[in-house]
Protein backbone atom coordinates (compact mmCIF):
# COMPACT_ATOMS: atom_id res chain seq x y z
CA UNK A 1 0.00 0.00 0.00
CA UNK A 2 1.39 3.39 -0.89
CA UNK A 3 1.93 6.17 1.59
CA UNK A 4 -0.67 8.25 -0.23
CA UNK A 5 -3.25 5.60 0.52
CA UNK A 6 -2.14 5.61 4.15
CA UNK A 7 -2.74 9.32 4.36
CA UNK A 8 -6.24 8.93 2.97
CA UNK A 9 -7.01 6.44 5.71
CA UNK A 10 -5.66 8.39 8.59
CA UNK A 11 -8.37 9.58 10.91
CA UNK A 12 -7.65 12.74 12.80
CA UNK A 13 -8.21 12.34 16.49
CA UNK A 14 -11.24 14.43 17.39
CA UNK A 15 -10.61 17.31 19.76
CA UNK A 16 -14.02 16.70 21.32
CA UNK A 17 -14.54 13.58 23.41
CA UNK A 18 -18.20 13.65 22.35
CA UNK A 19 -17.25 12.14 18.98
CA UNK A 20 -16.70 8.86 20.84
CA UNK A 21 -20.46 8.56 21.08
CA UNK A 22 -20.71 7.65 17.39
CA UNK A 23 -17.12 6.65 16.56
CA UNK A 24 -16.64 3.77 19.04
CA UNK A 25 -18.41 0.44 18.89
CA UNK A 26 -18.82 0.41 22.68
CA UNK A 27 -21.26 3.30 22.42
CA UNK A 28 -23.08 1.78 19.47
CA UNK A 29 -23.51 -1.42 21.49
CA UNK A 30 -25.12 0.76 24.17
CA UNK A 31 -27.43 2.54 21.72
CA UNK A 32 -28.52 -0.75 20.13
CA UNK A 33 -28.82 -2.72 23.35
CA UNK A 34 -30.68 -0.02 25.29
CA UNK A 35 -32.79 0.75 22.21
CA UNK A 36 -33.98 -2.87 22.13
CA UNK A 37 -34.66 -2.82 25.88
CA UNK A 38 -36.64 0.44 25.66
CA UNK A 39 -38.67 -0.71 22.64
CA UNK A 40 -39.39 -3.93 24.53
CA UNK A 41 -40.51 -1.98 27.57
CA UNK A 42 -42.72 0.46 25.63
CA UNK A 43 -44.47 -2.45 23.88
CA UNK A 44 -44.85 -4.28 27.20
CA UNK A 45 -46.26 -1.19 28.94
CA UNK A 46 -48.84 -0.87 26.17
CA UNK A 47 -49.99 -4.46 26.43
CA UNK A 48 -47.91 -5.79 23.56
CA UNK A 49 -44.52 -7.54 23.39
CA UNK A 50 -41.26 -7.69 21.45
CA UNK A 51 -41.48 -11.49 21.48
CA UNK A 52 -42.96 -11.74 17.97
CA UNK A 53 -39.66 -10.70 16.44
CA UNK A 54 -37.47 -12.50 19.01
CA UNK A 55 -38.04 -15.90 17.42
CA UNK A 56 -35.47 -18.71 17.77
CA UNK A 57 -35.52 -22.32 16.54
CA UNK A 58 -37.01 -24.59 19.26
CA UNK A 59 -35.75 -27.91 20.59
CA UNK A 60 -36.55 -30.61 18.03
CA UNK A 61 -36.19 -34.32 17.39
CA UNK A 62 -37.67 -34.85 13.92
CA UNK A 63 -37.31 -32.99 10.67
CA UNK A 64 -41.08 -32.67 10.49
CA UNK A 65 -41.14 -30.64 13.73
CA UNK A 66 -38.46 -28.36 12.43
CA UNK A 67 -40.17 -27.93 9.06
CA UNK A 68 -43.47 -27.08 10.73
CA UNK A 69 -41.77 -24.43 12.89
CA UNK A 70 -40.18 -22.67 9.94
CA UNK A 71 -43.32 -22.95 7.81
CA UNK A 72 -45.29 -21.23 10.56
CA UNK A 73 -42.69 -18.62 11.49
CA UNK A 74 -40.70 -17.70 8.37
CA UNK A 75 -42.18 -14.19 8.27
CA UNK A 76 -40.89 -13.59 11.81
CA UNK A 77 -37.39 -14.65 10.77
CA UNK A 78 -37.47 -12.36 7.73
CA UNK A 79 -38.61 -9.46 9.92
CA UNK A 80 -35.95 -10.19 12.50
CA UNK A 81 -33.25 -10.40 9.85
CA UNK A 82 -34.39 -7.06 8.40
CA UNK A 83 -34.33 -5.51 11.88
CA UNK A 84 -30.78 -6.68 12.55
CA UNK A 85 -29.62 -5.47 9.11
CA UNK A 86 -31.07 -2.00 9.69
CA UNK A 87 -29.63 -1.44 13.18
CA UNK A 88 -26.25 -3.02 12.49
CA UNK A 89 -25.89 -1.20 9.14
CA UNK A 90 -26.63 2.09 10.85
CA UNK A 91 -23.97 1.45 13.49
CA UNK A 92 -21.30 -0.01 11.22
CA UNK A 93 -21.80 2.71 8.62
CA UNK A 94 -21.16 5.32 11.31
CA UNK A 95 -17.99 3.40 12.28
CA UNK A 96 -16.76 3.55 8.68
CA UNK A 97 -17.75 0.17 7.27
CA UNK A 98 -19.35 -0.09 3.84
CA UNK A 99 -22.98 -1.27 3.70
CA UNK A 100 -22.32 -3.01 0.37
CA UNK A 101 -19.78 -5.23 2.15
CA UNK A 102 -21.62 -5.62 5.46
CA UNK A 103 -25.01 -6.68 4.07
CA UNK A 104 -23.89 -9.73 2.01
CA UNK A 105 -21.61 -10.69 4.88
CA UNK A 106 -24.46 -10.47 7.38
CA UNK A 107 -26.77 -12.49 5.12
CA UNK A 108 -24.19 -15.30 5.25
CA UNK A 109 -23.79 -14.87 9.01
CA UNK A 110 -27.54 -14.99 9.63
CA UNK A 111 -28.03 -18.12 7.52
CA UNK A 112 -25.13 -19.82 9.29
CA UNK A 113 -26.58 -18.72 12.64
CA UNK A 114 -29.88 -20.43 11.85
CA UNK A 115 -27.92 -23.56 10.97
CA UNK A 116 -26.00 -23.32 14.27
CA UNK A 117 -29.25 -22.91 16.23
CA UNK A 118 -30.78 -25.90 14.44
CA UNK A 119 -27.83 -28.18 15.23
CA UNK A 120 -27.54 -26.85 18.80
CA UNK A 121 -31.27 -27.37 19.46
CA UNK A 122 -31.29 -30.94 18.15
CA UNK A 123 -31.99 -33.26 21.08
CA UNK A 124 -29.60 -35.90 19.73
CA UNK A 125 -26.76 -33.35 19.55
CA UNK A 126 -27.46 -32.30 23.14
CA UNK A 127 -27.09 -35.92 24.23
CA UNK A 128 -23.45 -35.70 23.10
CA UNK A 129 -22.97 -32.27 24.78
CA UNK A 130 -22.85 -30.51 21.41
CA UNK A 131 -23.98 -27.02 22.42
CA UNK A 132 -24.76 -23.92 20.34
CA UNK A 133 -21.54 -21.97 21.16
CA UNK A 134 -19.31 -24.90 20.26
CA UNK A 135 -21.20 -25.59 17.03
CA UNK A 136 -20.81 -21.94 16.01
CA UNK A 137 -17.13 -21.83 16.84
CA UNK A 138 -16.26 -25.13 15.11
CA UNK A 139 -18.28 -24.28 12.00
CA UNK A 140 -16.64 -20.86 11.75
CA UNK A 141 -13.14 -22.25 12.27
CA UNK A 142 -13.74 -24.95 9.63
CA UNK A 143 -14.95 -22.44 7.05
CA UNK A 144 -12.14 -19.93 7.61
CA UNK A 145 -9.29 -22.42 7.87
CA UNK A 146 -10.28 -25.24 5.52
CA UNK A 147 -12.00 -23.27 2.79
CA UNK A 148 -11.66 -19.59 3.44
CA UNK A 149 -13.79 -16.58 2.64
CA UNK A 150 -12.87 -13.28 0.97
CA UNK A 151 -11.44 -10.92 3.54
CA UNK A 152 -13.93 -8.16 2.75
CA UNK A 153 -16.62 -10.34 4.30
CA UNK A 154 -14.99 -9.66 7.68
CA UNK A 155 -16.94 -6.40 7.80
CA UNK A 156 -19.96 -8.42 8.96
CA UNK A 157 -18.02 -10.67 11.35
CA UNK A 158 -17.70 -8.10 14.16
CA UNK A 159 -16.96 -10.32 17.18
CA UNK A 160 -16.56 -7.50 19.69
CA UNK A 161 -19.53 -5.50 18.49
CA UNK A 162 -21.86 -8.50 18.78
CA UNK A 163 -20.58 -9.58 22.17
CA UNK A 164 -20.85 -6.04 23.56
CA UNK A 165 -24.41 -5.71 22.25
CA UNK A 166 -25.15 -9.09 23.82
CA UNK A 167 -23.68 -7.98 27.15
CA UNK A 168 -25.86 -4.84 27.22
CA UNK A 169 -28.91 -7.05 26.53
CA UNK A 170 -27.71 -9.44 29.22
CA UNK A 171 -27.84 -6.55 31.68
CA UNK A 172 -31.61 -6.43 31.14
CA UNK A 173 -31.91 -10.02 32.37
CA UNK A 174 -29.67 -9.61 35.41
CA UNK A 175 -31.12 -7.99 38.57
CA UNK A 176 -29.24 -4.84 39.59
CA UNK A 177 -29.34 -6.03 43.20
CA UNK A 178 -27.26 -9.02 42.12
CA UNK A 179 -24.57 -6.72 40.70
CA UNK A 180 -24.46 -4.84 44.00
CA UNK A 181 -24.47 -8.02 46.08
CA UNK A 182 -22.03 -10.17 44.10
CA UNK A 183 -19.95 -7.48 42.41
CA UNK A 184 -17.54 -6.81 45.32
CA UNK A 185 -16.65 -10.52 45.66
CA UNK A 186 -16.12 -10.71 41.90
CA UNK A 187 -13.84 -7.67 42.00
CA UNK A 188 -11.88 -9.08 44.96
CA UNK A 189 -11.43 -12.53 43.41
CA UNK A 190 -10.61 -11.14 39.96
CA UNK A 191 -8.08 -8.70 41.42
CA UNK A 192 -6.19 -11.50 43.20
CA UNK A 193 -6.01 -13.60 40.04
CA UNK A 194 -5.19 -10.66 37.77
CA UNK A 195 -2.32 -9.44 39.93
CA UNK A 196 -0.84 -12.92 40.38
CA UNK A 197 -1.20 -13.77 36.68
CA UNK A 198 0.35 -10.48 35.59
CA UNK A 199 3.36 -10.83 37.85
CA UNK A 200 3.91 -14.49 36.92
CA UNK A 201 3.95 -13.69 33.20
CA UNK A 202 6.03 -10.57 33.74
CA UNK A 203 8.54 -12.30 36.04
CA UNK A 204 8.97 -15.35 33.77
CA UNK A 205 9.29 -13.08 30.71
CA UNK A 206 12.04 -10.99 32.24
CA UNK A 207 13.80 -14.08 33.66
CA UNK A 208 14.03 -15.69 30.23
CA UNK A 209 15.30 -12.51 28.64
CA UNK A 210 12.28 -10.87 27.06
CA UNK A 211 12.03 -7.09 26.84
CA UNK A 212 10.08 -5.51 29.73
CA UNK A 213 7.61 -3.86 27.37
CA UNK A 214 6.79 -7.22 25.80
CA UNK A 215 6.56 -8.71 29.30
CA UNK A 216 4.03 -6.03 30.26
CA UNK A 217 1.94 -6.46 27.10
CA UNK A 218 1.84 -10.25 27.59
CA UNK A 219 1.14 -9.89 31.31
CA UNK A 220 -1.82 -7.53 30.94
CA UNK A 221 -3.15 -9.57 28.02
CA UNK A 222 -3.18 -12.69 30.19
CA UNK A 223 -4.37 -10.99 33.36
CA UNK A 224 -7.11 -8.57 32.34
CA UNK A 225 -9.06 -8.85 29.10
CA UNK A 226 -6.93 -10.49 26.46
CA UNK A 227 -6.29 -8.77 23.15
CA UNK A 228 -7.99 -5.51 24.16
CA UNK A 229 -5.83 -5.27 27.26
CA UNK A 230 -2.68 -6.09 25.29
CA UNK A 231 -3.43 -3.27 22.82
CA UNK A 232 -4.18 -0.85 25.65
CA UNK A 233 -0.92 -1.79 27.39
CA UNK A 234 1.03 -1.51 24.14
CA UNK A 235 -0.24 2.03 23.67
CA UNK A 236 0.36 2.96 27.28
CA UNK A 237 4.00 1.89 27.35
CA UNK A 238 4.84 2.81 23.75
CA UNK A 239 5.62 -0.81 22.89
CA UNK A 240 7.33 -1.87 19.69
CA UNK A 241 4.91 -2.65 16.86
CA UNK A 242 5.66 -6.38 16.77
CA UNK A 243 4.84 -6.97 20.45
CA UNK A 244 1.05 -6.66 20.18
CA UNK A 245 0.70 -9.29 17.41
CA UNK A 246 2.69 -11.73 19.57
CA UNK A 247 0.25 -11.20 22.45
CA UNK A 248 -2.72 -11.40 20.07
CA UNK A 249 -1.57 -14.80 18.76
CA UNK A 250 -1.06 -16.25 22.24
CA UNK A 251 -4.36 -14.90 23.59
CA UNK A 252 -6.33 -16.29 20.62
CA UNK A 253 -4.71 -19.72 20.80
CA UNK A 254 -5.21 -20.13 24.55
CA UNK A 255 -8.67 -18.55 24.54
CA UNK A 256 -9.89 -21.01 21.92
CA UNK A 257 -8.32 -23.95 23.76
CA UNK A 258 -10.04 -22.80 26.97
CA UNK A 259 -13.45 -22.58 25.29
CA UNK A 260 -13.29 -26.33 24.84
CA UNK A 261 -11.37 -27.25 28.01
CA UNK A 262 -12.96 -25.20 30.81
CA UNK A 263 -16.64 -26.24 30.47
CA UNK A 264 -15.84 -29.94 30.28
CA UNK A 265 -13.17 -29.75 32.99
CA UNK A 266 -15.75 -28.04 35.22
CA UNK A 267 -18.23 -30.78 34.36
CA UNK A 268 -15.67 -33.48 35.14
CA UNK A 269 -15.03 -31.82 38.51
CA UNK A 270 -18.83 -31.72 39.17
CA UNK A 271 -18.75 -27.96 39.70
CA UNK A 272 -22.17 -26.33 40.14
CA UNK A 273 -23.19 -23.93 37.41
CA UNK A 274 -22.35 -20.71 39.29
CA UNK A 275 -18.96 -22.04 40.40
CA UNK A 276 -18.10 -23.13 36.86
CA UNK A 277 -19.13 -19.73 35.52
CA UNK A 278 -16.97 -17.95 38.08
CA UNK A 279 -14.00 -20.15 37.18
CA UNK A 280 -14.47 -19.45 33.48
CA UNK A 281 -14.78 -15.72 34.25
CA UNK A 282 -11.55 -15.80 36.19
CA UNK A 283 -9.56 -17.89 33.74
CA UNK A 284 -10.75 -17.09 30.20
CA UNK A 285 -8.86 -14.37 28.34
CA UNK A 286 -11.50 -12.52 26.34
CA UNK A 287 -15.17 -11.66 26.75
CA UNK A 288 -16.28 -13.32 23.51
CA UNK A 289 -14.38 -16.57 24.16
CA UNK A 290 -15.50 -16.57 27.79
CA UNK A 291 -19.15 -16.21 26.86
CA UNK A 292 -18.80 -19.18 24.51
CA UNK A 293 -17.45 -21.29 27.39
CA UNK A 294 -19.88 -19.94 30.02
CA UNK A 295 -22.90 -20.32 27.73
CA UNK A 296 -21.82 -23.90 27.01
CA UNK A 297 -21.66 -24.62 30.74
CA UNK A 298 -24.97 -22.87 31.29
CA UNK A 299 -26.54 -25.03 28.56
CA UNK A 300 -25.23 -28.14 30.32
CA UNK A 301 -26.85 -26.89 33.56
CA UNK A 302 -30.12 -26.08 31.79
CA UNK A 303 -30.28 -29.71 30.63
CA UNK A 304 -29.55 -31.02 34.13
CA UNK A 305 -26.10 -32.36 33.26
CA UNK A 306 -24.54 -30.20 35.99
CA UNK A 307 -26.10 -28.73 39.14
CA UNK A 308 -27.63 -25.27 39.12
CA UNK A 309 -29.35 -23.16 36.48
CA UNK A 310 -28.23 -21.99 33.06
CA UNK A 311 -28.39 -18.35 34.16
CA UNK A 312 -26.02 -18.92 37.09
CA UNK A 313 -23.09 -19.83 34.84
CA UNK A 314 -23.59 -16.83 32.55
CA UNK A 315 -24.25 -14.38 35.40
CA UNK A 316 -21.27 -15.55 37.47
CA UNK A 317 -19.06 -15.32 34.40
CA UNK A 318 -20.32 -11.82 33.59
CA UNK A 319 -19.81 -10.53 37.11
CA UNK A 320 -16.30 -11.95 37.25
CA UNK A 321 -15.12 -11.01 33.77
CA UNK A 322 -16.93 -7.77 33.01
CA UNK A 323 -17.33 -6.26 36.48
CA UNK A 324 -14.28 -7.88 38.10
CA UNK A 325 -11.73 -7.59 35.31
CA UNK A 326 -12.66 -5.51 32.26
CA UNK A 327 -13.44 -2.24 34.00
CA UNK A 328 -9.94 -1.98 35.46
CA UNK A 329 -8.09 -1.87 32.14
CA UNK A 330 -7.64 1.92 32.23
CA UNK A 331 -5.97 1.74 35.64
CA UNK A 332 -3.63 -1.02 34.46
CA UNK A 333 -2.71 1.04 31.42
CA UNK A 334 -2.09 4.15 33.49
CA UNK A 335 0.09 2.38 36.07
CA UNK A 336 2.11 0.70 33.33
CA UNK A 337 2.53 4.01 31.52
CA UNK A 338 3.86 5.61 34.70
CA UNK A 339 6.27 2.72 35.31
CA UNK A 340 7.37 2.64 31.67
CA UNK A 341 8.13 6.34 31.52
CA UNK A 342 9.79 6.62 34.93
CA UNK A 343 11.54 3.28 35.46
CA UNK A 344 12.05 1.63 32.06
CA UNK A 345 13.51 2.64 28.74
CA UNK A 346 12.65 6.23 27.88
CA UNK A 347 10.39 6.33 24.83
CA UNK A 348 10.84 9.72 23.14
CA UNK A 349 7.82 11.98 23.53
CA UNK A 350 5.81 9.41 25.51
CA UNK A 351 3.39 11.05 27.92
CA UNK A 352 1.31 9.70 30.76
CA UNK A 353 -2.15 11.05 31.41
CA UNK A 354 -4.42 9.97 34.25
CA UNK A 355 -7.40 10.73 31.98
CA UNK A 356 -6.69 7.50 30.08
CA UNK A 357 -8.42 5.65 32.93
CA UNK A 358 -11.62 7.09 31.46
CA UNK A 359 -10.61 7.04 27.76
CA UNK A 360 -9.92 3.33 27.98
CA UNK A 361 -12.91 2.46 30.15
CA UNK A 362 -14.94 -0.23 28.33
CA UNK A 363 -18.01 1.97 27.92
CA UNK A 364 -20.38 -0.87 27.02
CA UNK A 365 -20.33 -1.75 30.74
CA UNK A 366 -22.31 1.48 31.32
CA UNK A 367 -25.03 0.15 29.01
CA UNK A 368 -24.96 -3.20 30.81
CA UNK A 369 -25.56 -1.50 34.17
CA UNK A 370 -28.25 0.89 32.83
CA UNK A 371 -30.13 -2.02 31.21
CA UNK A 372 -30.02 -3.86 34.53
CA UNK A 373 -31.31 -0.79 36.41
CA UNK A 374 -34.15 -0.21 33.90
CA UNK A 375 -35.51 -3.74 34.05
CA UNK A 376 -35.01 -3.97 37.82
CA UNK A 377 -37.03 -0.76 38.32
CA UNK A 378 -39.72 -1.97 35.93
CA UNK A 379 -40.09 -5.28 37.71
CA UNK A 380 -39.96 -4.13 41.36
CA UNK A 381 -43.70 -3.40 41.44
CA UNK A 382 -44.60 -6.95 40.36
CA UNK A 383 -45.08 -9.94 42.64
CA UNK A 384 -43.08 -13.06 41.82
CA UNK A 385 -46.22 -14.70 40.45
CA UNK A 386 -46.97 -11.72 38.18
CA UNK A 387 -43.34 -11.58 37.09
CA UNK A 388 -43.43 -15.24 36.05
CA UNK A 389 -46.83 -14.86 34.37
CA UNK A 390 -46.35 -11.61 32.44
CA UNK A 391 -43.01 -9.79 32.76
CA UNK A 392 -40.80 -12.76 32.07
CA UNK A 393 -42.54 -14.18 28.98
CA UNK A 394 -43.49 -10.79 27.51
CA UNK A 395 -40.35 -8.74 28.22
CA UNK A 396 -37.37 -10.51 29.79
CA UNK A 397 -37.43 -13.81 27.86
CA UNK A 398 -37.66 -12.12 24.41
CA UNK A 399 -34.69 -9.87 25.30
CA UNK A 400 -32.84 -13.03 26.34
CA UNK A 401 -33.65 -14.62 22.97
CA UNK A 402 -32.33 -11.59 21.09
CA UNK A 403 -29.24 -11.76 23.29
CA UNK A 404 -28.83 -15.40 22.20
CA UNK A 405 -28.80 -14.25 18.57
CA UNK A 406 -26.15 -11.61 19.30
CA UNK A 407 -24.00 -14.23 21.01
CA UNK A 408 -24.39 -16.73 18.15
CA UNK A 409 -23.31 -14.00 15.69
CA UNK A 410 -20.31 -13.51 17.99
CA UNK A 411 -19.38 -17.20 18.36
CA UNK A 412 -19.58 -17.76 14.61
CA UNK A 413 -17.56 -14.60 13.97
CA UNK A 414 -14.77 -15.79 16.27
CA UNK A 415 -14.37 -18.85 14.07
CA UNK A 416 -14.85 -17.01 10.79
CA UNK A 417 -12.15 -14.42 11.59
CA UNK A 418 -9.62 -16.80 13.15
CA UNK A 419 -7.23 -17.66 10.35
CA UNK A 420 -4.42 -19.51 12.05
CA UNK A 421 -2.11 -19.13 9.05
CA UNK A 422 -2.36 -15.33 9.26
CA UNK A 423 -1.45 -14.98 12.93
CA UNK A 424 2.01 -13.69 13.80
CA UNK A 425 4.58 -16.20 14.99
CA UNK A 426 4.76 -15.85 18.76
CA UNK A 427 8.14 -17.50 19.40
CA UNK A 428 9.12 -20.01 22.07
CA UNK A 429 9.99 -17.60 24.87
CA UNK A 430 6.77 -15.58 24.75
CA UNK A 431 4.86 -18.86 24.56
CA UNK A 432 6.60 -20.16 27.68
CA UNK A 433 6.02 -16.93 29.59
CA UNK A 434 2.34 -16.64 28.63
CA UNK A 435 1.68 -20.32 29.24
CA UNK A 436 3.16 -20.13 32.72
CA UNK A 437 0.59 -17.44 33.45
CA UNK A 438 -2.19 -19.58 31.97
CA UNK A 439 -1.29 -22.49 34.27
CA UNK A 440 -1.23 -20.32 37.40
CA UNK A 441 -4.38 -18.45 36.34
CA UNK A 442 -6.39 -21.64 35.77
CA UNK A 443 -5.23 -23.27 39.01
CA UNK A 444 -5.74 -20.18 41.16
CA UNK A 445 -9.09 -19.45 39.50
CA UNK A 446 -10.25 -22.97 40.32
CA UNK A 447 -9.05 -22.71 43.93
CA UNK A 448 -10.83 -19.40 44.52
CA UNK A 449 -14.04 -20.32 42.66
CA UNK A 450 -14.45 -23.91 43.83
CA UNK A 451 -13.01 -23.66 47.36
CA UNK A 452 -12.52 -20.18 48.85
CA UNK A 453 -15.68 -18.53 47.41
CA UNK A 454 -17.54 -21.73 46.43
CA UNK A 455 -20.60 -21.08 48.62
CA UNK A 456 -20.95 -17.57 47.22
CA UNK A 457 -20.95 -18.67 43.58
CA UNK A 458 -22.96 -21.85 44.13
CA UNK A 459 -25.79 -19.91 45.78
CA UNK A 460 -25.87 -17.06 43.28
CA UNK A 461 -29.58 -16.08 42.95
CA UNK A 462 -30.77 -19.24 44.59
CA UNK B 1 -2.01 36.10 21.75
CA UNK B 2 0.64 35.90 24.47
CA UNK B 3 4.04 34.30 23.81
CA UNK B 4 3.14 31.50 26.24
CA UNK B 5 -0.10 30.67 24.46
CA UNK B 6 1.60 30.80 21.07
CA UNK B 7 4.28 28.37 22.30
CA UNK B 8 1.60 26.03 23.65
CA UNK B 9 -0.28 26.21 20.36
CA UNK B 10 2.88 25.34 18.45
CA UNK B 11 3.51 22.42 20.82
CA UNK B 12 -0.02 21.10 20.33
CA UNK B 13 0.42 21.25 16.56
CA UNK B 14 3.51 19.02 16.84
CA UNK B 15 1.69 16.14 18.48
CA UNK B 16 1.56 12.66 16.93
CA UNK B 17 -2.03 13.19 15.83
CA UNK B 18 -0.80 15.80 13.35
CA UNK B 19 2.27 13.83 12.24
CA UNK B 20 2.62 12.14 8.86
CA UNK B 21 4.10 9.02 10.49
CA UNK B 22 1.08 8.41 12.74
CA UNK B 23 -1.65 5.92 11.81
CA UNK B 24 -4.66 5.39 14.07
CA UNK B 25 -7.47 4.57 11.70
CA UNK B 26 -9.20 1.47 13.16
CA UNK B 27 -9.53 -0.29 9.79
CA UNK B 28 -5.83 0.28 9.11
CA UNK B 29 -4.88 -1.05 12.55
CA UNK B 30 -6.98 -4.17 12.04
CA UNK B 31 -5.06 -4.87 8.83
CA UNK B 32 -1.68 -4.03 10.33
CA UNK B 33 -2.14 -6.18 13.45
CA UNK B 34 -3.14 -9.73 12.42
CA UNK B 35 -5.88 -11.14 14.64
CA UNK B 36 -6.86 -7.83 16.26
CA UNK B 37 -10.46 -8.26 15.04
CA UNK B 38 -10.79 -11.85 16.31
CA UNK B 39 -11.22 -11.27 20.05
CA UNK B 40 -11.01 -7.49 20.09
CA UNK B 41 -11.41 -4.60 17.70
CA UNK B 42 -9.78 -1.48 16.39
CA UNK B 43 -13.02 0.35 17.17
CA UNK B 44 -13.05 -0.44 20.89
CA UNK B 45 -12.94 2.20 23.61
CA UNK B 46 -10.02 0.50 25.37
CA UNK B 47 -7.69 1.45 22.48
CA UNK B 48 -8.45 5.10 23.05
CA UNK B 49 -7.04 6.91 20.02
CA UNK B 50 -3.69 5.13 20.09
CA UNK B 51 -2.04 4.19 16.84
CA UNK B 52 1.24 3.22 15.23
CA UNK B 53 4.23 5.42 14.54
CA UNK B 54 5.70 4.24 11.23
CA UNK B 55 8.88 6.20 11.88
CA UNK B 56 9.75 4.41 15.12
CA UNK B 57 7.62 1.25 14.64
CA UNK B 58 5.98 1.78 18.00
CA UNK B 59 2.56 2.21 19.51
CA UNK B 60 1.95 5.79 20.40
CA UNK B 61 -0.85 8.06 21.52
CA UNK B 62 -2.23 11.09 19.66
CA UNK B 63 -1.02 13.41 22.42
CA UNK B 64 2.55 12.10 22.34
CA UNK B 65 5.23 13.73 20.22
CA UNK B 66 8.92 13.61 19.39
CA UNK B 67 11.77 15.39 17.61
CA UNK B 68 11.01 13.53 14.37
CA UNK B 69 7.61 15.19 14.03
CA UNK B 70 6.74 15.85 10.39
CA UNK B 71 3.49 17.64 9.66
CA UNK B 72 1.03 15.86 7.41
CA UNK B 73 0.64 17.23 3.92
CA UNK B 74 -2.03 19.91 3.67
CA UNK B 75 -1.64 21.09 7.25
Amino acid sequence: MSDTEFNKELVETPRSGWAELWRKEDWWAIWLGLGIVLVGYVLFANGSSIKWIAVTPPKWTTGAQLGAHFAANWVRYVAQFAGWVVVFSLALNALGHKAREFIPSFILLYVLSIAVFIVGQWQTANYYNIEVPLVGLVLGLAISNLGGLPRWLDSGFRVEFYVKTGIVLLGATLPFTLIIWAGPVAIFQASIVSLVTFFVIYWVSVRIGLDRQLAAVLGVGGAVCGVSAAIAAAGAVGARKEYAPIAITLVILWAIVMIFVLPFAAQALHLPSGVGGAWIGTSEFADAAGFAAAQTYGDLAARGVVAGTGDQAVWAFTLMKVVGRDVWIGIWAFVLAVVATTRWEKVPGKKTDVAQIWWRFPKFVIGFVIASVIVTLVTTSYSLADFNRTVNPELVAPIKDLRSWAFVFCFLSIGLTTRFRDLAKAGTKPFIAFTSGVVVNVALGLLLSAAVFAAHWENLVR
Amino acid sequence: MSADLAARGAGAARLCRSCTHFRNDPAYLERALPGLNVLSSGYASVRGEDGLCLKHDRFTGPRDGCADFTPRAGR
